[in-house]
């Protein structure tokens, strides 16, 4: 009577861990980590035990006895370990393979070298007890960590069931090795049946809650990863295009000494045509001479502000085939008044081909300007000013190095160089080299200062070369778009 | 008339008129002031560097009498326009106009000071620019003839002989015959004498006269 109700729970019960683990992995086919896997292994393997015990009879002793054991014990192992598994403290494989062998040697010792069948029973349950206490234990943990319900209901049905083991417990050790009431059994079954149910449906339920809390929680943290690298490069992009304003705004007198020429070329030679019809003394070929000097300088200072507007142009970066050598030649010409005025030789050996990269035009025109101002700025300290300027390339990428006749760097200071607001000079802000850095990194590139061995520093530029002929972008989009953390990463600790 | 004569005659025409030094590194806005002196009739010769105007100045070439000044840009390659402004004024006192398109009241501070007679500042309007010419060369005519009558001052000044010059620097100094014929031991005779030679070298009609170019010539 007794045997017949406790074999049909355990096959119910066998059952009731068979449904739900299998529930669960459907339901969890999208979010199926090794945490999962784990989890579900177990409330199988404790089914695959439970539905064992339940065949008592049916099977030689030693399956439904050993190896029913066995196969539970790993059950909980599993789920425990799964759960361990999820707050990164997960057990070695192999201490819970010699943990599983000494339960069967203790378990066969009680058995065969003891013959003591109750002691064995009271082994099982107390072994069982611990394990569930674990399970609490670790849900316990995720619960208090992540808010979780999902956690806290493991918890509470597992410790529902550790508590009907432990009353099992202290009545086995109670009645000794006497045989128990069939009442008694019968009600600590229902319990123990009841509690198991339980903890199956509620811990399976608890489990999908975790994965769903977690998955909604990582999308979220996704979202907000995305919004905050788009507010980085949004930042970025601003900071990079209020470098270049910057750059402009440091050239303004000469710029304007640029816009002022032509100006007062159309000036005069319009008020001389003016001057020369009102007094009827103006031969026609004169008069066309004067107006195409007119339009010649219109012209010169069209010309002048499209290369203006075009460097500080706002707006979203956007990758294409960039020519080095072309853009090297363009930011030349808007420093030309400067090094003009300074007296600084530029030698720059004309390229016969043009020098590919990938990348955006202007923040790439902004990182050749700073540095060739950089190297303009070194040489005005000196009376013997030259820059030498040269595009390469050696294997896979584009080599840019200009090499100024200036004092060089300051040994003491030149891991400083390049970090956010460090500046030797009195006018300056410090951003243009980390700027520019930032720039190159996110282009897959770097910058290089060094002191040249005749003297001098020498910067040099590297990019990531285009294959020649191919159009394609070797980096992906979203890649040469990722954020300039010259602000966020830099200030802490250096470059 | 020959068309190198006639082009000659009118460069010492224009040349009477003024000639304007422009200098300027910038092509184009040299052939544009260049156009708008030459329709006013000045004489122009320009320059795209300081440097080589200088260069030309060492070689000593005659040019057709008539004022002239210095139209300079302040901002050039080689030698900027302050310098050369300070260069031009150890050499002559031709008077020196600076033009900039980009400066401040630093550089127009410094260009007063080393004497410029004015500052323009690009882009320069026709009337201005001319106003500013006809200014400068007035004054380079004021100054061309105050050295032809310094010069010939110092010639006369130097045809007196040594007793004469003493006899001179007396009686601009309001010193009687007698004290003057005393002082250099003289007869009364021969001090009216060479009192007289000096009014006729000096060209002075009186002896009033003579006190007044001796004065202007601070003896």
């Amino acid at each position: 009577m007794t045997g017949q109700a406790s074999v049909t729970a355990y096959l119910f019960l066998g059952l009731i861990f068979l449904i739900m683990p299998s529930l669960t992995w459907v339901i969890l086919a999208r979010q199926r980590s090794r945490v999962v896997v784990l989890w579900c292994a177990g409330s199988l393997l404790y089914a695959g035990g439970m539905l064992l015990v339940g065949l008592r009879g049916s099977i030689p002793d030693w399956v439904s006895f050993a190896v029913a054991n066995l196969v539970t014990l790993a059950g909980l192992l599993s789920s425990i370990q799964a759960l361990r598994l999820d707050q990164g403290a997960p057990w070695r494989l192999r201490w819970m393979v010699v943990a599983g062998l000494v339960y069967l040697l203790n378990f066969e010792f009680i058995e065969r070298g003891l013959g003591n069948a109750p002691l064995r029973k009271e082994f099982i349950v107390l072994v069982h007890l611990t394990l569930l206490l674990q399970v609490v234990r670790w849900a316990w943990r995720i619960a208090r960590r992540q808010q979780s319900m999902g956690a806290l209901a493991i918890a509470g049905s597992h410790l529902l069931l550790a508590a009907a083991m432990l009353v099992r417990l202290v009545h086995l050790i109670q009645v000794g090795g006497g045989g128990e009431g069939p009442t008694r059994h019968l009600v600590e079954m229902g319990l123990l049946v009841s509690a198991g149910v339980l903890a199956a449906i509620v811990g399976d339920v608890g489990f999908i809650g975790i994965a769903l809390e977690r998955s909604a929680r990582q999308q979220l943290e996704a979202v907000a990863c995305k919004v905050r690298m788009e507010e980085s490069l949004r930042l970025g992009n601003q900071l990079a295009h209020l470098d270049r304003q910057r750059s402009l705004g440091l050239m303004a007198a000469t710029l304007a000494h640029e816009l002022n020429q032509p100006l007062m070329a159309i000036l005069a030679s319009a008020q001389a045509a003016r001057r020369g019809t009102a007094a009827n003394r103006l031969e026609p070929a004169q008069s066309l001479e004067l107006l195409d000097k007119v339009i010649a300088n219109s012209r010169r200072i069209s010309g002048i502000t499209e290369r203006i507007r075009s460097f500080i142009r706002p707006g979203e970066p956007h990758s294409a085939p960039v020519d080095l050598v072309r853009i090297t030649r363009e930011m030349l010409e808007l420093l030309q008044p400067d090094l003009q005025r300074h007296g600084v030789r530029v030698t720059f050996p004309a390229a016969s081909e043009p020098v590919l990269v990938q990348g955006d035009a202007i923040q790439l025109s902004q990182v050749v300007l700073n540095v060739l101002r950089n190297a303009l700025e070194a040489v005005q300290l000196v009376p013997d000013r030259s820059l030498q300027i040269q595009i390469t390339r050696s294997g896979s990428v584009a080599l840019l190095s200009i090499l100024d006749t200036g004092p060089g760097l300051d040994p003491g200071l030149a891991d400083q160089v390049g970090r956010p607001y460090f500046t030797t000079k009195d006018r300056g802000l410090g951003m243009g080299l980390s700027i520019s850095i930032a720039i190159l990194e996110q282009h897959q590139g770097n910058l290089t200062l060094r002191n040249a061995e005749g003297g001098g520093a020498c910067a040099v530029m590297q990019l990531p070369l285009l294959a020649p002929g191919s159009r394609q972008p070797r980096v992906p989009a979203e890649n040469a778009l990722a954020p300039l953390v010259v602000l966020a990463e830099s200030t802490g600790g250096g470059q | 008339m020959s068309p190198e004569l006639r082009s000659a005659a009118e460069r010492a025409e224009r040349c009477r008129r003024g000639r304007i030094v422009l200098i300027d590194d910038d092509v184009e806005i040299l052939a544009a002031i260049t156009s708008l002196l030459e329709f006013e009739g000045y004489a122009c010769d320009s320059f795209s560097s300081a440097l080589d105007y200088l260069r030309q100045l060492e070689v000593p070439r005659r040019s057709p009498p008539g004022p002239s000044c210095v139209l300079l840009d302040v901002m050039m390659p080689d030698l900027d326009g302050l310098e050369a402004q300070r260069r031009l004024a150890d050499l002559d006192d031709t008077p020196v106009l600076l033009m900039s398109g980009a400066s401040g009241a630093r550089e127009a501070v410094t260009a007063f000071r080393a004497g410029a007679l004015d500052f323009l500042i690009k882009p320069i309007e026709a009337e201005t620019l001319l106003a500013a010419v006809e200014r400068a060369l007035l004054a380079s005519r004021d100054r061309q003839h105050l050295r032809v009558k310094a010069q010939s001052l110092t010639r006369r000044l130097a045809a007196l002989t040594p007793r004469e010059h003493d006899v001179a620097i007396r009686v601009a100094h309001g010193k009687l015959n007698r004290v003057i014929g005393e002082e250099l031991g003289l007869a009364l005779r021969t001090v009216k004498l060479y009192r007289q030679r000096c009014l006729e070298k000096l060209e002075a009609r009186n002896t009033a006269d003579l006190i007044r170019i001796l004065q202007e010539e601070e003896l």
